[in-house]
């Protein structure tokens, strides 16, 4: 009996040892608290990771590092389609938003701005492709539905840009671009039929 | 055969020989100057015959000019036209002169002829920064014909049209300048034709245009400047077809930029009349009339709104609009009415209406 509990004791002593020796380097906040490890990236200079002389960290070229590393962000891309569109560089743009989208293929905002682009560049078959898919990605995100709506109008199918236009301000009853399209929608009356002769 | 005869034939003869059938480049001062036709990067870098001032690398398609350039004659730059060139590399003329700025492309017109610089799958390049180093234009200066078709010109060259010069421009492209993309002065009667062309500006505008005595229609194009899109410093009347732009300027208190759309009115038979008038009590009113074709298809210009000063610069939606319009579609008696579309507004490309 006196012989099992000293083992015990023995047992458990060898395990608090151990856990001792190994955590002998655990004085990192992120371990010792259970902190997000991303979150010590963010530490500021009077960390020791800045201060440590053995370190041969550059910020510099963390910035640069991080820069690159945001390439690879589908929202860069998205931001920069966005810029190159605004100063009429389409087929640019063209390329930033299908970059974006090959990143993150739901990014509705990279859809969006493709099918403007789309629809700058003349192809409004591709457009409206391009916005019923950022509807599916986003079945709230407005402009996409107005959008549709315009290519409706364009298109002369003036039942449907009504529908859509519709189902927008169900979404959001004061959109003012919703409401001013569906006012601006033509009526077309049939009088007679065409003389064959 | 009779003396009259064969003295036609000779003089035929001696025609042929002396006339400038084929091209010849020659350097004079400081330029390169290109006569007779045709001129080709190929035969202007054999004729220079200096690699210093004018080189022509095969394996590239692209020749370098190290000296600016006046064409007399005719310069061919591209692929053949006869050739589907549609997936043809690009050829390249790249512009390295003294200094940004400097680049000098005339395409000349005078007693001697008329010069024509004839672009296609082309591309026209200077090798300075095109950023912020370089604040003063490049130019293509053309006093005789430009051809472009599918061709680019970039690095802040600025594209001068001057009164008398021809000009047809197809789905080519000016960008990256520093002043203004395209720049217009016209003489009385003088049409030139440029459509599906984009004119990128950084700093300035994307067409400047100065005097025009007859309303200048520019279709399917886009326009950019930094400055305005669009400015009208000649007080003429710009008509913008299908174009893109969103800012207008003036120089004056006169002028007007009409900013038009391309309609498609399908009606059910040919030789139907169509005719679209605006909403009454605008001062810019219209009545555009048209027919449709076998296919019952007519397709009207409608004016979205006109530009005037001093309301200029930033055109917010719906100012000065003329649409809405009503579209009415006639019988061929052009009496029975058939059709009344109302309150149909035009505000893009491609817009299509309907009628079964």
């Amino acid at each position: 009996m006196i012989f099992r509990a000293v083992s015990y004791v023995a047992i458990a002593a060898i395990i608090i040892a151990v856990a001792v020796f190994l955590n002998r380097d655990g004085d990192r906040e992120d371990v010792r608290l259970g902190a997000d490890p991303m979150q010590s990236r963010d530490r500021g200079p009077h960390q020791h990771d800045f201060l440590d002389p053995s370190c041969e960290c550059d910020p510099e070229a963390e910035i640069k590092q991080a820069i690159a590393d945001r390439q690879d962000y589908s929202s860069t891309h998205t931001d920069l389609g966005k810029g190159f569109y605004a100063r009429g560089r389409y087929d640019v743009a063209k390329s930033c938003y299908e970059r974006a989208l090959e990143l993150e293929e739901t990014n509705h905002q990279a859809r969006y701005g493709l099918a403007l682009t789309h629809i700058r560049l003349g192809d409004l078959v591709a457009a409206r492709q391009e916005l019923q898919r950022a509807v599916e990605a986003n079945r709230k995100f407005l402009p996409a539905y107005i959008s549709l709506a315009v290519l409706d109008y364009a298109d002369g199918d003036y039942g449907m840009a009504k529908e859509r236009l519709q189902g927008a301000l169900r979404i959001e009853p004061s959109n003012p671009h919703a409401k001013k399209l569906l006012n601006s929608l033509p009526k077309v009356q049939r009088y007679a039929d065409a003389n064959s002769g | 055969m009779t003396k009259g005869t064969a003295a036609i034939v000779l003089a035929l003869l001696l025609t042929l020989i002396l006339s400038p059938c084929s091209g010849k480049a020659y350097l004079q001062g400081d330029r390169i100057i290109l006569d007779g036709q045709p001129n080709t990067l190929e035969s202007v870098a054999r004729d220079i015959a200096d690699p210093e001032v004018f080189s022509f690398d095969r394996d590239r398609n692209a020749a370098l000019a190290n000296r600016n350039l006046t064409v007399r004659g005719t310069l061919f730059i591209g692929s053949d036209k006869s050739a589907d060139s549609s997936l043809s590399p690009f050829q390249i003329l790249e512009m390295n002169v003294s200094r940004c700025g400097a680049v000098r492309i005339e395409v000349a017109a005078g007693p001697g002829g008329v010069g024509e610089l004839h672009l296609n799958r082309a591309k026209l390049i200077t090798l300075h920064e095109t950023d912020d180093q370089c604040k003063d234009p490049n130019l293509l200066i053309v006093r005789g014909k430009l051809v472009a078709e599918d061709s680019e010109i970039s690095g802040n060259i600025e594209c001068v049209i001057e009164p008398g010069a021809s000009v047809e421009m197809v789905g080519s492209s000016v960008s990256y300048t520093q002043n203004g993309a395209l720049s217009c002065e016209l003489g009385p009667g003088q049409h030139i034709r440029i459509q599906d062309s984009s004119f990128i500006d950084n700093a300035n505008y994307g067409v400047r245009v100065g005097s025009c005595p007859d309303p200048l229609e520019l279709r399917g194009c886009a326009f950019r400047g930094l400055s305005a899109d669009v400015y009208n410093a000649g007080g003429g009347e710009l008509l913008l077809t299908d174009c893109d732009f969103q800012t207008v300027k003036f120089a004056s208190l006169s002028g007007k930029v009409r900013r038009r759309w391309s309609v498609r009115v399908e009606v059910p038979g040919s030789g139907l009349h169509v005719v679209a008038r605006s909403a009454k009590g605008n001062p810019q009113h219209e009545i555009v009339r048209g027919v449709s074709d076998e296919n019952g298809v007519c397709e009207l210009p409608l004016t979205e709104y006109v530009a005037f000063p001093p309301k200029a610069q930033e055109f917010r939606e719906g100012l000065n609009n003329v649409t809405p319009h009503v579209i009415f579609v006639y019988d061929r008696d052009e009496k029975t009415l058939l059709y009344k579309a109302d309150n149909f507004h035009v505000f893009m490309k491609h817009q299509r209406l309907t009628f079964r």
